[in-house]
This record gives structure tokens, sequence and C-alpha cells, in this order.
């Protein structure tokens, strides 16, 4: 999400106002939040957000709408490949990205401490490394050959190919168990 | 020896695609390549040839309730599939989710207790397509899902279990308790709560970090014998202190299955349950497939595919208790 006040940044602060039963979000980045902190800041003796907010309402709202109730959002941290933040992460259960498990690792450890018991993983892996990378770009390619032969309407070389993978996988013995 | 306390075993697989967002709804062309990626993949596999594919735009309600209640798309899958497709195998037992929560969702389906197969199935799916695709992957943390509940090995595996003694006896408290000790989750299986029509639990791993696939699979295994032998011990108090209000309750269900002409769910799967217990008694001809394959396709999508032309018939009530008429008629006699 891009900060609403300069339009560029990600937004990683969102602060929440409800007064008189409406609420207003904003999202802002790191530095518009210190620059609008700062600026109202100098004239505030002991800021935080919280008394900052309720105070700028105290001010503008009639007596009976003063049952103001103020969350004011730690920095929110962001997943720098897909901007999935901490806070939507926490709401909704779901990561972005698998980038997020590195963006958030520091939560996530004790989460998935208490789903899984441990944090070794002993389970089987994917074909990985070496060899496999080539086997693998070598039937990426051969895939590319055939879906261009599908598109050439040339089934009978599509079909060589594709029987051509299928021996390679049967010659494998596909099982890693 | 075969635990005939299962009914059937199913695995999924959940696996993502590297460097791309879990969620691709708001990206159309990602989202369509990917389907198209994957099948690529899929196509190199050994019978490939006997897999369809469906768009989940592309069906009607109807067909989509047809491949959920043959447990080759999940309910999530049914409801919220968007630009989702799914690959499904000729027999109805193995299938491969696209952009379900997760890019790709792998489903093995088997009758019994045969866990072991349908791990090996989607193993196999697996690893083809882990020759073409490069899977999210962190050697510490295992396969990267959406949801980090998956995180690790990506597993669920599960069996369903009919329990019907220990409702009977008020034990299905312990089996939780059993479950729980393997780490296991449990749940009654045919609606909300802990017991209803059907007798039907079924047993999960909750785990994918810190055990194996084969370790996962050994605790479900295991906490199905003990279930199987609570059973059996229990069978044997009913047959001792109960026998011919048992034979009632089995014959009568034998008898309404048979002749009845209108059949609501509950009610189906409460005689349904005594029948599989009279089989389990000596009491009527086993046919446990059979018993499998009726749970299926009583649901309403395929009853209503079943009351299509020709029957032009589409009370599901009129349906259910025709179709299991038709299917219950080919059950040999009682062995009594």
């Amino acid at each position: 999400m891009i900060c609403e006040e300069c339009g560029e940044r990600e937004a990683t602060c969102h602060v929440t106002m409800i007064a008189g039963g409406t609420s207003r979000t904003r999202h802002l980045c790191q530095d518009c939040m210190e620059k609008i902190r700062g600026g109202l800041g100098r004239s505030l003796p002991d800021l935080n957000l919280g008394n900052l907010v309720s105070s700028i309402f105290s001010a503008i709202l009639p007596s009976e709408l003063r049952k103001d109730t103020v969350e004011a959002a730690e920095p929110d941290k962001a997943c720098s490949t897909c901007g999935t933040t901490l806070h939507t992460f926490r709401k909704t259960g779901c990561l972005g990205c698998p980038d997020c498990y590195q963006a958030f690792r520091e939560e996530l450890e004790p989460m998935l401490r208490q789903i899984h018991g441990k944090l070794n993983y002993t389970g089987r892996r994917p074909l990985e490394d070496g060899e496999e990378q080539k086997i693998r770009a070598e039937r990426e390619e051969m895939i590319r050959q055939m879906e261009e032969a599908v598109e050439q309407e040339d089934f009978e070389t599509a079909a060589l190919i594709r029987d051509r993978l299928r021996s390679m996988a049967k010659e494998e013995n596909v099982c890693r168990i | 020896m075969q635990n005939l306390t299962v009914v059937s075993s199913r695995v999924r697989l959940a696996r993502n695609i590297e460097g791309l967002p879990f969620d691709l709804s708001s990206r159309p062309e990602d989202a369509q390549a990917m389907v198209t990626r994957v099948v690529s993949a899929m196509c190199t596999m050994p019978l490939y040839d006997s897999f369809r594919l469906y768009m989940m735009h592309d069906l009607q309600e109807n067909q989509r309730d047809i491949l959920r209640e043959s447990h080759m798309i999940s309910t999530d899958f049914q409801k919220n599939a968007g630009s989702g497709a799914v690959l499904v195998d000729e027999k109805d037992r193995l299938s491969v989710m696209i952009h379900e929560e997760d890019h790709v969702r792998i489903l093995s389906v088997t009758e019994g207790d045969d866990l072991k197969r349908a791990m090996d199935q989607a193993f196999q799916v697996d690893d083809t397509l882990s020759r073409q695709i490069r899977f999210a992957f962190a050697p510490d943390l295992g396969y990267l899902t959406a949801r980090p509940v998956n995180t690790g090995t990506g597993l669920r595996a599960s069996m369903r279990l009919h329990l019907p003694m220990a409702v009977h006896f008020k034990q299905i408290g312990s089996v939780y308790q059993i479950a729980a000790r393997y780490g296991l989750n449990c749940r009654f299986a045919c609606g909300e709560g802990s017991e209803g029509p059907g007798c039907l639990y079924e047993i999960s791993n909750q785990k994918c970090l810190g055990v194996t696939e084969q370790e996962t699979i050994s605790s479900i295994l295991n906490v199905a014998g003990q279930l199987e032998d609570m059973e059996s011990l229990l069978r044997s108090r009913l047959m001792a202190d109960e026998r011919l209000w048992t034979e009632d309750q089995v014959y009568r269900a034998y008898s309404v299955l048979r002749s009845s002409r209108l059949l609501e769910e509950k009610e189906f799967l409460t005689f349904w349950s005594s029948l599989r217990l009279g089989m389990r008694l000596g009491m009527i001809r086993p046919d446990y497939l059979l018993m499998e394959r009726l749970l299926e396709e009583t649901g309403d999508g395929h009853l209503t595919a079943y009351g299509e032309k020709p029957r032009g018939e589409s009370n599901l009530s009129a349906l259910r208790a025709q179709y299991v008429r038709e299917q219950v008629r080919n059950l040999d006699a009682p062995l009594l």
C-alpha cells in the first residue's frame, strides 16, 4: 500500500481514529508519520500518537461526541517483495508470498512453534541442485518446444516430445519416498 | 490385516511456486499462466491422459458439488475458486487444484485404510511437478505455504473412521483423547458438534514441522489401529449384552434401505451406519467398497445428476431412496 500523504513510499503506519460512531484509517509511510508527529508534537508536551489524536478530537468535537477511542498502530512491518503488512497477516492469517517468511521471521517463529511444536524441518525435499537443475532446464525447453508445436498445429512433433518427456520421467523411477 | 473401521483415507499436499504471491486473484494473467504451467508440467506424468482439466468458472454448481462430494476439490475451492482450475483423474481418486489457498494442492483418496497408497499417489504428482516447477522451499522450514499451519511438509493426511460402538457406549471422549495423545485432530465428519448420524469421524495430523511424512502416516495408522481394537472389544460387549436389539437395528436398516421411497440425508446416514455395523458383526455379507461409494454418491450433486434424464426427478429424498434401493439390492441376502 502506498502512503496517502506523499503517494510515493510504502505505507507502514496505520492510524485508525474513531469518533462519534465514524472511523477513519490513514495509511502513512514512516517519514510522513514522523513529519506529522514532529510538526504537531512541538506544541504538545508528552507526545504519543494516542495523545496527539485525542487532543485534536477533543479540541474540534462537541463534548457529547468526545467518547473517542484512538487506536494507534505501531509502525507496521511489511514484506518488501509483496507489500503484505504484519497487520494484514495477523488479521487474515495468510502470508502474501514466500518472502514473507523472512520478513516476519521474528513473529512467525513463536507461532510456528506453537502450532507444530518444533521448528526443524525433517520432511522430503524438492528435486534440487546440479544435475536436477540441468534436467529441469532441459525439460522446460522441451515443454516450450511442445507448446510451440501445438500452437503451429504440428501435433505429430508435439506427441513425440510428450512421449520423450514421459519416458524420461519413467526412467527416473518417479517415486522418491 | 486390513483395518475395516477405516472407511477411506486421504492425503493433501500444499505447494507454492517460488517468486510469486500466494494469491494471484488480482493478477489474472499470472493466474492463467500458472494454470498453463502446472498443466504442462503434469502432462509429462505417466497416465496423464486419464486426467481431465476443469476451469472452475466454466463449471455449473452441480458439477462442482460432484467434485467436492468425490473429495476432488475442497469446500473452500468450490465456493471461491475464482480463476482456479482442477485436474482430476478418471477414477476420481487423484486431483490437482490450482489456485486454492496455495498455488497447488494435490489431493489423493483411497478406499479403506490404504493411506500409504494415497500418499504414494500424491508423491508421484509432487515429483512430476517438482521436476518442472521450482517450489517455494526453505531448508529449515520446508515447503512455504500461505498459512503457517501448513508450513513444512504441507501434508494433511486423514482417515475417515466408522465408530458406531464408541458412539453407542459413549466413548467418543476417549477417541478424542487417543487422537490428541498422538498429536492428531479428531472431528465428527458429518456436520457440526461431536456426535450425529453416521458415526463417522475423521482423524488427521496437525503438525507439519519436526515430523516426516512417514512419521505422520504411522501415527494415523497407529491411532486407527487402537480405535479398531476399541471398536472390536465394544462389539463383543454389545453382542453379549444386547444381541437381539442389535440384530433388530441391523435388519431394520437393511429393510428400510432396500424399500424406502423417501430418504432424508440424516436418516440415510443412521441406517447406513447400522447396515455397516451389521457387516462388521457378520449379519450382512460385507461389501465395504459399496458402503464407501454410497456415502459419496448420495450427495446432492451426484443425486441431482442421477435424477436428470431419463428420470426427470428433482426431489432429492426420493432420488436418494431410489439410488440406495438400486445399490443395496445388489447386496447379498442376510447371512442369518
